[in-house]
């Protein structure tokens, strides 16, 4: 009897942990482009995942989902796009439906121990939610070696020194061998940045704090073989998105979005790489694919309303042909884009074109290149490609062949050698919002009202919404002669096509001028958003003092969302705000909100600094 | 004829009862001490200052007037030649420092001009009185013991106000305040205690004190303004109103925040000269105004040609010069402790640069120390029950800089320097502060030992060897408090200029244990020609472990000659506390003869370091 026990047991221990049921070790980093030594990069110093991609396979064509963490760690949790749920921006508090689950949890249904070590920021609030069900272990100590003797484990190790914030000069630099710093006036620049010692100490800075996670890297490769676990854990190697610099993070280009990826199969695995060790793998790839993935990769289901493919295992997806990107609001920042690419061209729809990728940006103003940056465009002393990112204002349209342009500087948009390409693209990205609902296009104060009055997730209370007439509002912006149009639809009966309307007339400037009655109407509109965009197209075109009173009466609203879209409009409006100076910095004293008080400290800060601007040589003592 | 003679004589007398000739305004200071705009025309609702309100209503208000530093001696020293002290090498509160020939007392300049110049009484200006500075410097000094017909500059400065009559024994304090009517007597529960302040019966009794002393006060200038009316000289006068520095409150006076910096001024124009005034009676203004600009603003309005040395320019008269963009601080030596600060200050925001930050800013000051709120508030720190606000003060160090919005923080407890919202704003403060230092000639990046052994004659003011530019660096270098600096802080220690060479050791002491690769350097500087470059490296040796060397230096320089070479031993061994025990007997004998203010306070520090070195406490008086 106990033999056929300790055969049972045997058998049962073979199941959880035979050759299908292979550990999955992540080790992720923050803010990193294809950078690394194994993407071709010479002065990378990258040994130990230099030595992983040859072992492994490097896929060379992955793309985030968002440039910027939350969005897109969102959708790699769900394997959803965040544009679909409404948790696209950096950072809001938006609810999901239940279905929406942590895809780890399938994995723990199957028997793995799944730990998180430790970044989450799933940018919802059912954040605590996911987190309970997708982690046996979420914080500092999360660890493999925390499971069960024999149990199979899906183990993520993200590491920061890559971040954005690890670049600024006034962090500490990263802590690596002084043999391995990279020396700034050695570096090469890319084509995008001027040639300072700004520019130059940033790429130094960014090389060395990728040789640091290269080191981290290493540790967690070389504790995996300590362990005696190499040989049964397939190991995965991605950053979020791209590098934490400037035409980086936060942007549509493949400076923003895109990032290399390794996956490593150990021998027993092998029969699941798409190469032999040491090969590289083009399959178009979306980062919100890897929890399909893996679930496919394990023989697990995967879900039907997950979004992302599958690119391994039985279940894995026919290849993409496209990938998505979305940028919404950044901290104070309001913006909305939308790109699509296949494997040559970047397509991006600048649906806020009269918004500088280089607008002020106070978490990426610490950096000194950016606020150079800055100076030299006010100055016009950068040049053409250097301008594609600092430029005042975004193309409607951006086309790009990255075969014959890899840096992405040259628009081919109007290119008509280039037309057929763009008409397709821009019929994939059109079709994409239609079929995956882009509630990105309401405004957030809009779309909390909506859920508040349901009381459903975003997804479910914006069911009604007539979603057609809103996105073809959208595309309107920017293109020539729909001004009368947006008046006309400024009376429309939903408030998104109303404030589509409002922005497609800011983005008109001068034009917007025969439309001044619909403004001024749209001032006593239901809608917050609609009233604070027509009050700022006033305020920009006609210095309307009914609108400036409008908009800065904003400032006292109880909704954080009012009272950030004003004080951000305000700010862009810069001295012409002036009269209402005392305004702002009541405001000020009155909001919690840290994105509306950036806004408005920056207002007045650079309301000051225009008084100050006369030159020194002015001044006695 | 008798008769057309007799009419003659009676409309000839009065005009000759006119002091002011065509064009030539007399001038009348009316100068406080210690206050900062707690006055009613100031908007205070607790301030009763009826005789003052009543003047503002008649003058113009400046809302934004300062003072160079947060003290009289040094401020005074500004305000009488029109030049800053940190360039005349009157920074230190005290010193007794010559004047260059070049410049004089403003007041001289008036006299040279036909002005009866008069002063009652107080000078305290870190330089002896020049004998040709006043016709008369007294506390009878007066203007009615002018010619008939002169035109005349007086100054009357009223004490009543200053910190020292807060808290002076209550009979003392009943005669100030004699004429204080029930009705004018402040509630110490009303009090508006700063929220830096601890909120205690001893602190709303200072905080009353010291309103009931501005009323005190607040009849005085009645009695003055009165005084002038009687004479019929109102119509032919501009009087200025204005406090000497701010509130004798711990944090405030001595320190350099609004509180030390920011005083009241009000001006009043008789009509024949309100085309002056920059605005109707009863009027505020925001233009920025400092110590600096009232010798040539004085000179301007009685038609005296400036000369080049001013570093102010005139606020009024025909020609004065555009409104300022910028006024200007300091604080260094304040009585026997060592420090050094600049700040830059537009309408809106403070830029303070602490070139110091390794020093707390609660450093003891004995004199400072007998004010009740200061022993309320340090006792308070030493039982760790201070939160917030209140516990800043006792940080053991300062940020190297501070950014406050005032308008927003009017209080300077909100340090903006780090909030990337500012930092361009910022960043166009430092560079100001920077180009300031140079364009002024700044004298306070050398040391006090070094900068009178460069001055040929005494006179500080001609020192040639000031190499700013160098000296702005090695400071900048040492005050970053970076570990990644010591390599060429250690490479300053190898400096020919003796005050480079202690700013490297400075910027070492203020690394804390991270200079420790460095502790061979410091040894060698230990016995470096400088004495301040010893003492600086000494406190950096001690710190890193080796008392016994440290003390050996210290002890030897406490027997130096020159009494800036003790203070600055003093100040290091007071920082070391206990660790001075062994150097107790040296301590003890380090008292010195000379009657020189900076001798003065070596002997306070000989006199009190004993205990504190002894039992860890500071001893309180009265306790």
């Amino acid at each position: 009897m106990k033999h056929v026990h300790l055969l049972a047991a045997l058998l049962v221990a073979a199941a959880v942990h035979g050759a299908d049921k292979p550990n999955i070790l992540w080790i992720s980093c923050e803010d990193t482009s294809p950078w690394f030594g194994f993407c071709g990069e010479k002065q990378a110093r990258t040994p130990n995942l230099d030595a992983l991609a040859r072992a492994g396979v490097y896929y060379n064509n992955v793309f985030a989902s968002a440039p910027v963490c939350a969005p897109c760690r969102y959708a790699i949790i769900t394997g959803t796009y965040a544009t679909g749920y409404g948790t696209q921006r950096l950072r809001s508090e938006f609810a999901l439906p239940d279905t929406i689950r942590g895809f780890p949890s399938y994995l723990r249904q199957a028997g793995y121990y799944c730990s998180n070590n430790a970044k989450t920021d799933y940018n919802t609030s059912d954040e605590k939610r996911l987190i309970a069900e997708s982690w046996d272990g979420c914080s500092a100590e999360a660890h493999y070696k925390n499971r069960k003797p024999g149990q199979p484990f899906f183990s993520v190790f993200n590491f920061i020194e890559t971040h954005q914030s690890r670049v600024f000069e006034q962090t500490r630099s990263p802590l690596i061998d002084p043999a391995e710093r990279h020396n700034p006036d050695t570096v090469t620049l890319p084509p995008y940045y001027p040639d300072t010692a700004a520019a130059r100490r940033t790429m130094a800075r960014v090389q060395d704090c990728i040789t640091a996670v290269d080191t981290r890297a290493g540790e967690i490769l070389a504790e995996l073989e300590q362990e005696g676990l190499k040989d049964d854990t397939i190991v995965f190697f991605w950053p979020d998105h791209g590098q934490g610099i400037p035409r980086g993070k936060r942007t549509l280009w493949d400076t923003g979005l895109k990032v290399p990826l390794i996956v490593y199969f150990p021998e027993k695995y092998r029969h699941l790489a798409p190469t032999a060790p040491g090969g590289t793998c083009d399959r178009l790839v979306s980062l919100m694919d890897l929890g399909p993935t893996l679930l496919s990769l394990l023989g697990l289901k995967v879900p039907s309303h997950m979004q992302g493919r599958s690119f391994l295992g039985k279940a894995a997806a026919p290849p993409r042909e496209h990938v998505f990107g979305a940028r919404d609001r950044v901290d104070e920042v309001l913006e909305l884009s939308r790109s699509v690419r296949d494997k040559r061209y970047l397509y991006v729809r600048n649906f806020m074109p009269d918004l500088s990728w280089n607008q002020p940006e106070t978490f990426s103003d610490q950096l000194d290149l950016r606020r150079e940056i800055t100076q030299l465009a006010a100055a016009g002393k950068l040049n053409a490609d250097q301008l594609t990112y600092a430029a005042p204002t975004k193309p409607v349209e951006e086309l790009y062949d990255t075969d014959t342009d890899p840096w992405q500087l040259k628009n081919l948009a109007t290119d008509p050698q280039h037309r057929s390409a763009l008409e397709r693209l821009r019929q994939a990205l059109r079709g994409w919002q239609l079929e995956h609902r882009d509630l990105g296009l309401l405004h957030e104060w809009q779309a909390a009202l909506l859920c508040a009055e349901t009381g459903r997730p975003l997804i479910e209370a914006a069911a009604r919404i007539p979603f057609e007439r809103i996105l073809d509002t959208a595309w309107r912006v920017g293109q020539q002669g729909q001004v009368g149009e947006f008046a006309k639809r400024l009376g429309d009966s939903d408030p998104t096509v109303r404030y589509w309307a409002a922005i497609g007339l800011r983005v008109a400037g001068p034009e917007a001028a025969s439309a001044k009655a619909a403004l001024q109407k749209a001032l006593r509109d239901n809608s917050l958003p609609v009233r604070i965009e027509a009050a700022g197209v006033l305020v920009a075109q006609f210095d309307d003092s009914e609108a400036l009173e409008h908009l800065a009466s904003v400032l006292s609203n109880t909704d954080d969302d009012a009272v950030v879209h004003a004080a951000r409009t305000l700010q862009l409006l810069g001295e012409k705000v002036r009269p209402v100076l005392p305004r702002l910095r009541e405001g000020l004293l009155r909001t919690q909100n840290l994105y509306a008080r950036w806004s408005l400290q920056n207002a007045i800060a650079s309301m000051a600094v225009n008084r100050l601007k006369p030159s020194p040589q002015q001044r006695t003592t | 004829m008798k008769q057309f003679l007799v009419l003659l004589l009676v409309f000839l007398v009065p005009l000759c009862g006119h002091s002011a000739t065509a064009g030539k305004p007399n001038i009348l200071w009316l100068s406080a001490e210690d206050i900062s705009p707690n006055l009613g025309c100031y908007g205070d609702s607790y301030a009763v200052s009826p005789n003052v309100d009543r003047f503002a209503q008649q003058g113009v208000r400046y809302m934004h007037a300062y003072g160079i530093t947060g003290v009289c001696a040094p401020n005074r020293s500004c305000l009488i030649t029109g030049v800053y002290p940190s360039r005349l090498g009157t920074h230190g509160m005290r010193s007794t420092v010559t004047l260059p020939d070049a410049v004089k007392c403003f007041p001289e300049y008036l006299r040279a001009a036909g002005y009866y110049c008069s002063n009652n009484a107080k000078t305290d200006y870190n330089f002896p009185v020049p004998k040709t500075a006043w016709d008369e410097c007294s506390r009878n000094a007066h203007y009615k013991h002018r010619k008939p017909g002169q035109p005349f500059f007086a100054v009357f400065n009223h004490e009543v106000c200053h910190e020292s009559q807060i808290r002076v024994p209550e009979e003392r304090y009943q005669k100030n305040t004699a004429r204080l009517t029930p009705a004018q007597r402040r509630d110490p529960a009303k009090a508006p205690v700063p929220p830096f302040h601890p909120d205690t019966t001893e602190v709303r009794r200072d905080w009353a004190r010291y309103y009931e002393n501005i009323t005190a006060m607040d009849y005085q200038i009645g009695d003055k303004l009165k005084e002038l009316e009687d004479a019929g000289l109102a119509e032919d006068t501009i009087v200025f109103f204005f406090g000497d520095n701010g509130a004798g409150m711990p944090g405030m006076k001595k320190w350099i925040w609004e509180g030390g910096l920011h005083v009241p001024l009000i001006i009043r124009f008789p009509k024949k000269w309100q085309h002056l005034a920059p605005g109707a009676p009863g009027s505020a203004t925001d233009r920025l105004v400092s110590f600096v600009d009232f010798a040539p603003t004085v000179l301007n309005l009685a038609g005296v040609k400036l000369l080049p040395h001013f570093q102010g320019t005139a606020f009024l008269g025909k020609q004065a010069a555009k409104p300022r963009e910028f006024v200007y601080g300091i604080r260094d030596r304040m009585a026997e402790r060592l420090d050094c600060v600049r700040v830059v200050r537009n309408g809106e925001y403070q830029y303070i640069r602490n070139f110091h930050p390794h020093l707390t800013w609660s450093q003891y000051i004995s004199y400072t120390e007998e004010m009740p709120t200061m022993q309320v508030w340090r006792r308070a720190a030493e039982n760790h029950t201070l939160r917030g606000p209140r516990a800043r003060y006792f940080q053991p160090r300062k940020p190297v800089e501070e950014f406050y919005d005032t308008n927003a923080d009017p209080h300077q407890i909100h340090n903006l320097a780090g909030d990337p919202a500012f930092r361009t704003i910022l960043e166009i403060f430092r560079a100001e502060c920077d180009r300031w230092m140079l364009a002024s000639g700044d004298l306070g990046l050398l040391p006090e030992y070094e900068l009178h052994r460069r001055a040929p004659d005494g006179v500080l003011y001609n020192v040639k060897e000031n190499p700013l530019p160098a000296l702005l660096d090695a400071a900048k270098l040492a005050n970053a408090m970076k570990p990644e600096n010591r390599p060429r802080l250690v490479k300053l220690l190898e400096n020919k200029d003796p005050a480079l060479r202690w700013w490297g050791a400075l910027g070492l002491v203020a690394l804390g244990r991270e200079a420790k690769p460095a502790l061979p350097a410091l040894r060698k500087a230990l016995d470096d020609d400088a004495p301040e470059v010893r003492i600086a490296a000494a406190e950096a040796v001690g710190n890193l472990g080796d008392d016994a060397a440290a003390l050996r230096v210290l002890t030897t320089a406490l027997r130096d000659e020159s009494q800036f070479v003790r203070l600055a031993a003093l100040n290091v061994l007071d920082r070391f506390g206990a660790r001075a025990k062994p150097a107790l007997p040296d301590i003890r004998a380090a008292g010195m003869k000379s009657k020189d203010h900076v001798a003065g306070y070596v002997n306070r520090m000989v006199g009190y370091m004993p205990a504190w070195i002894e039992t860890g406490k500071r001893k309180v008086e009265n306790e």
